[in-house]
């Protein structure tokens, strides 16, 4: 039972880094190409 | 801030119509470290602004124009994914109209009032960059193909005033879809 619940949250962990990884990568993506004056910059 | 404003409701937006998180942390994005060095290379050029254009031979104007390359180079690269082609058409048409105007996006001295950011204007002299952004105050007489630039204003008392291209707009749609494709499709499970 130990066992499924230390996976679970690896693999909770991984999961969540990759959709922070993709939501970094998409906002850097749009933002750089992106060229408005708003609030900020970009 | 506008177009990281988009990419959040998109998400939330997924997230109300059923979407899941798992499955737009499995979006195959390629060359992400392409997007995230053409963002960091932009970082520096905005906020270290010279107050006027210094022209298409400038150091920075040659490092935003290269920015701009490694994005398309990230778009193609991509180009099976939904949403991509209405974001590189985005990156095109920013593109074209800033190369034809000295290398930054175009902005009329009256739009800027109207969104209350003349103060961020860094010189009175034509073609003054506007700090914090890609920007250069020219009147829309001087301004080659206008209708690229930014010229739609979202005034006050809107949360986040600005002022947007019709690139930008395409870049905010093709993110929609982008997201809403691999948040909401089944066929994309985690």
């Amino acid at each position: 039972m130990t066992n499924v619940k230390l996976f679970a949250i690896k693999r909770l962990n991984a999961t969540t880094l990759r959709l922070i990884y993709i939501l970094l990568a998409l906002l850097a993506l749009v933002l750089a190409g992106g060229a408005p004056d708003g609030m900020g910059g970009f | 801030m506008i177009l990281a404003a988009a990419v959040v409701g998109a998400v939330l937006l997924g997230l109300a119509r059923g979407g899941r998180l798992e499955r737009l942390a499995n979006l195959p994005l390629r060359w992400a470290w392409g997007a995230l060095t053409a963002f960091g290379l932009q970082i520096y050029l905005i906020y270290s602004p010279e107050p006027v254009n210094e022209g298409m031979l400038s150091l920075r104007v040659i490092v935003l124009m290269s920015s701009y390359i490694l994005l398309f180079v990230v778009a193609w690269q991509n180009s099976a994914l939904p949403g991509i082609w209405l974001i590189g058409s985005g990156f095109l048409s920013n593109f074209i109209v800033m190369a034809l105007n000295g290398g930054y996006m175009p902005i009329t001295a009256e739009a800027l009032a109207q969104v209350g950011h003349t103060h961020h204007i860094l010189s009175p002299e034509t073609g003054a960059r506007v700090y914090a952004t890609k920007d250069i105050v020219l009147p829309r007489e001087q301004t080659l193909a206008w209708w690229l630039s930014d010229i739609f204003v979202l005034p006050p008392p809107f949360p986040i005033p600005s002022v947007f291209s019709a690139g930008d707009v395409l870049i905010a749609l093709g993110t929609l879809r982008l997201i809403q494709s691999r948040m909401c499709s089944e066929r994309n499970s985690a």
